[in-house]
């Protein structure tokens, strides 16, 4: 079945470097034509284009996922208590796109190994005697052997309800009860038997996993299996007592319900999940926690700058999505978030204390998202700032619209400047190599001149008006052929341009559906506004939440 | 610095003690299949090199035996330490060629272990490495842990628009999986040895294991409703979550490794002792035989050494690039410190005693190295310089074994090949474990000949 994965703009505008080929030179390129994008591949790209014949949007593509460890660990704190410790899982592999794709999150051995052995030292914590969270489990205490199964139905019903997101069937609940019998059989009483039960409940693959339902096309998931996809969605957590009982009653596929259950959840503090997982790895924050800027050229780079830096990312994005303001505004905010940390390094005075508050941005020389210092610094190399990193970070996370990699191990590192005795900047010298090679060019005249545009700042987001060594910057560049001046041009270019809300709402179909962001397109979006308008950030999710493909069955590709 | 008790070869080979048969291994080794793969245990390990090593002063300049050691391997003079690596010239990854969107970095940790080409940087694909197909075989002997994935980073991958996944993983499982890493010795230390408790009784130990069983017996339930559930094209994980209960269900059976495993590991300050941390585990759970095959991936692409002298200033791999003299004296400087630390490796390999009373390393294979050579320094062909920028080749790789797998691995020669692929070297390193492949990867076709020559 071919999709609409990507607005046909994309690939006119990116024309000049999207050609899998387009390091072979300008001219073996426009022969090729356009081909791929690396961050949004098609999947069709060997020579076809796909044609869209069927406009309707796709949706999930796997009915069996594993949680994820933010998931996971914000399940089995639901379940049993904040104070469980589930550390020693293997990181979860997220390659170039988001922690939630299905295909990413496999079991293995050591996977459920630690898993067994948390959940049961979880189990042990949460039933230890006078822990709040006993007091909630063990809802009953059978007075006789007699009201055994009663009590140990209603325990393990609504233990079972919130493990597993859904009521627990009477065959389930029949091989749940019999543990209870093994444990009296060895002498020992019913408690120990729930102990033994809840295990089974937090080692099933109905806790592991989200689990759905074969169905055909056309149906659609059940409430229960709605309600955990947009918990899972909005929270990276279960769906709550709320979410669980509105399943129940039946309501949650009408769009009146749905709605309000979004807005709900998206106005409660766990929607916060949204910034730290969908925010987080659509702008590449986390890269910023393994990046070490050297200590020798920027001295005043360290771990409270750092965090300083990523809050003022993470609370920008929190604030547009609340406000539910359009990616152009994000992209061009008028206002710098800092503390006084973050005010020191972007040069304004007058700002005490570690709460951040919004200054005028043109006080800093900052022109919005691209101008914040997380994103220059997790751009740029060690050493210095990098127009080919930034213009790749900002082609890929923003257009998606990144050429394929360099061709077989070219150095991606940079001489400093005038130590070669040959070239003054970084411009100079990038102008000299990549664009001046044939081999290069293609691409690279692509790339970097959308980071000239940002060499005002240094490698970990400082202003500044000329080099170290005292060399006049020239900050003017080009995105997609046209010519722009400095930050303030890009960030006004690229808040209008057609393709950076048809690319973010691609990441976030492919977050919300558990894709690779290759496998999803900006469908659900781009059907619930009219072609050309903006849309804000939470009427985006809204809509992906209220399309109807987010409540289609899965469709496994191999089915 | 130590972290687990140690004794020295000579004071354990002189006991008595040591040279009484452990019962271990009559539990613990079906009679069938461990006839052909002789009664010894046969243990595998490889370790991973980011980036390339430089050649200078690495390189023996004389083959065969009693070759002058160059300076950077000056760290085996030690204690004959040299007697027990083989020093391996001319082998090639012809594979590792970037492809589609994956670079030559990934490229390269991809297929080190795999033989195959990897996919595109959004859908990974590689293949199964060699490690997981020694691990699928010898798993018979150590069904708790088949091997032991490593990795001391603690870092994200850098640059991450490409191939992250190709970075960060060299062991595949399959295709499409990568092996879980583990980068806490503490935490390795507990999946070998965490689940002993020597004070409980034998009435406690089965009312535990009856337990365990039934729970385990209900999840297989819920795995069978939950296959009969779903679409049939998802049940491939269940497979695996299948595997992984039935592997809880081999652990409840397994006999425990009679050995004592000692403290687990202290937090460790710094990534130097956490590389010895993990060394120390590998010594200990082989000792054990509490797995026979490890894969390591010693530090990442863009990892840091500024302990080393002259001190790093930049990462890894901008230094494996430099052109600078200064920056080819710091790539130098880190060389010499993997080779120092291999040297580490095989001494304690060396000094840990093995169930037959062998050093853990006669009975053992250990490949130290990289995917990589050094030729975009000063020291390699300048022919091959690419828009004024060093390269890496994948050809005359810097490799090193350690260890005699029981002999039949003849070390202390310095070996040289003419291109044979590096798959071929891993076709032999199973075949000394009783192992046989007619192929590996995508160019592995026979065991790399001459291993065993005197």
């Amino acid at each position: 079945m071919l999709r609409r994965y990507i607005a046909p703009v994309l690939f006119t505008l990116a024309t000049p470097a999207l050609s899998t080929g387009c390091y072979t030179g300008l001219d073996a390129m426009n022969e090729l034509g356009s081909g791929g994008t690396s961050a949004v591949d098609d999947g069709a790209s060997d020579g076809e284009v796909p044609e869209p014949q069927d406009t309707e949007c796709t949706g999930f593509d796997s009915g069996l996922r594993r949680l994820n460890l933010r998931e996971y660990r914000n399940a089995l704190r639901a379940l049993l208590g904040d104070s469980i410790e589930s550390g020693g899982f293997p990181a979860d592999n997220s390659a170039s796109g988001f922690d939630v794709d299905a295909s990413l999150l496999p079991v293995t051995g050591v996977w459920l190994a630690t898993h067994a052995a948390v959940a049961e030292a979880a189990v042990e914590t949460a039933l230890a005697q006078g822990s709040a969270t006993r007091d909630e489990i063990m809802s009953c205490t059978p007075a006789s052997a007699a009201e055994e199964v009663a009590c140990g139905e209603e325990i393990l019903g609504a233990f079972g309800l919130r493990a597993w997101r859904r009521p627990v069937q009477g065959d389930e609940m029949n091989s749940l009860i019999a543990l209870i019998d093994v444990a009296t059989s060895e002498g020992d009483g019913f408690e120990e038997g729930i102990r033994l039960a809840l295990q089974a409940i937090v080692l099933s693959p109905n806790f592991v996993f989200k689990v759905e339902q074969a169905r055909e096309p056309g149906e659609v998931v059940d409430p229960y299996e709605l309600a955990t996809r947009l918990a899972f969605f909005l929270w990276s957590a279960p769906p709550d007592a709320e979410l669980l009982a509105v399943a129940a009653a039946g309501d949650l596929q009408d769009p009146a319900v749905l709605q309000e259950q979004a807005q709900r959840m998206l106005a409660d503090p766990r929607a916060e999940a949204l910034t730290h997982g969908f925010a987080s790895q659509w702008l590449h924050l986390d890269e910023l926690e393994g990046f070490a800027p050297l200590p020798s050229i920027f001295p005043e780079y360290d771990d409270e700058l750092r965090d300083a830096m990523l809050a003022e990312t993470r609370l920008t994005f929190a604030a547009a999505l609340a406000e539910d303001l359009p990616l152009s505004e994000l992209v061009a905010a008028r206002d710098v978030l800092v503390n006084e940390r973050l005010a020191a390094h972007y040069g304004i005075d007058g700002v005490i204390g570690d709460q951040f508050r919004p200054v005028d941005a043109a006080e800093a020389n900052r022109f919005g998202l691209l101008t914040q210092a997380a994103i220059l610094t997790l751009s740029s190399h060690p050493g210095q700032s990098s127009p080919t990193l930034r213009g790749l970070w900002v082609t890929d996370r923003l257009l998606c619209t990144a050429p394929p990699p360099p061709p077989p191990d070219v150095d991606n590192t940079l001489p400093e400047p005038g130590e070669d005795g040959e070239h003054q900047t970084i411009r100079e010298f990038l102008e000299e190599t990549h664009l001046a090679n044939p081999e290069c060019v293609g691409c690279h005249t692509y790339l970097d001149p959308v980071g000239f545009a940002l060499e005002r700042y240094d490698g970990v987001g400082g202003h500044r008006n000329t080099y170290a060594n005292g060399a006049a910057i020239d900050d003017s560049g080009s995105l997609a052929g046209q010519p722009l001046e400095g930050a303030a041009g890009l960030s006004a270019a690229l808040a209008e341009h057609p393709g950076l809300q048809t690319c973010v709402a691609t990441y976030a179909v492919a977050y919300a559906t558990n894709r690779a962001p290759g496998k999803a397109d900006s469908c659900p979006v781009e059907e619930s506004i009219e072609a050309g308008d903006e849309i804000g950030l939470r009427s985006m999710f809204e809509s992906i939440v209220q399309h109807p493909s987010f409540a289609a069955p899965a469709l496994p590709e191999d089915a | 610095m130590a972290v687990f008790k140690k004794m020295s070869r000579r004071a354990v080979l002189g006991s008595s003690a040591a040279l009484v048969a452990l019962p271990f291994m009559d539990s613990l080794i079906p009679r069938t299949a461990s006839a052909a793969r002789g009664t010894e245990p046969r243990r595998l390990m490889w370790v991973h090199i980011h980036n390339g090593m430089t050649r200078r002063n690495l390189t023996p300049t004389q083959t065969g035996s009693g070759y002058t050691l160059p300076p950077v391997l000056a760290p085996f003079a030690e204690d004959n330490l040299r007697d027990e690596i083989t020093v391996l010239t001319g082998l090639s990854n012809n594979v590792a060629t970037p492809a589609g969107s994956v670079a030559v970095h990934p490229a390269d940790s991809a297929s080190f272990l795999t033989g195959v080409v990897p996919g595109s940087a959004n859908q990974p694909t590689a293949g199964i490495s060699i490690d997981q197909v020694a691990a699928n075989t010898l798993s018979e002997f150590t069904p708790l842990v088949p091997s032991l994935v490593l990795d001391t980073n603690t870092q994200k991958c850098g640059d991450g628009l490409h191939g992250c996944v190709y970075y960060s993983n060299i062991s595949w499982l399959d295709a499409t999986t990568p092996a879980p890493r583990q980068n806490n010795p503490a935490e390795v230390f507990e999946r070998l040895f965490g689940g002993l408790d020597r004070d409980a009784t034998q009435a406690e130990i089965a009312r535990r294991k009856h337990y365990k069983q039934s729970v385990l017996d209900h999840v297989l339930d819920d795995v069978k409703r939950v296959e009969a559930k779903v679409n049939p094209a998802d049940r491939g994980r269940l497979e695996q979550y299948l595997d992984g209960v039935r592997s809880l269900e081999l652990a409840l059976e397994a006999t425990q490794p009679t050995c004592d495993p000692g403290s687990p590991p202290m937090d460790f300050a710094g990534f130097q002792q956490q590389v010895e941390q993990m060394y120390d585990i590998v010594a200990l759970a082989f000792r054990c035989d509490a797995t026979r095959v490890v894969s390591m991936m010693l530090n990442h692409h863009v990892g840091r050494y500024e302990f080393v002298d002259p001190p790093a200033t930049s990462g890894h791999h901008a230094l494996s690039h430099g052109q600078s003299a200064a920056e080819r004296q710091q790539y130098e400087a880190i060389t010499a410190w993997q080779i120092a630390s291999f040297a580490s490796l095989t001494r304690k390999l060396r000094d840990a005693v093995d169930a037959d009373g062998q050093s853990v390393l006669d009975n053992s294979l250990v490949l130290f190295g990289a995917g990589h050579d050094s030729t975009g320094h000063a020291i390699g062909d300048e022919t091959l310089q690419f828009a004024g920028a060093a390269v890496h080749r994948n050809t005359n790789l810097p490799l090193f074994l350690a260890g005699r797998a029981g002999g039949a691995v003849v070390p202390g020669h310095h070996r040289v090949y003419n291109g044979d692929p590096l798959a071929n070297l891993h076709i032999a390193m199973l075949q000394t474990a009783g192992i046989d492949l007619g192929s590996f990867g995508r160019d592995g076709t026979q065991p790399l000949p001459g291993l065993s020559d005197s």
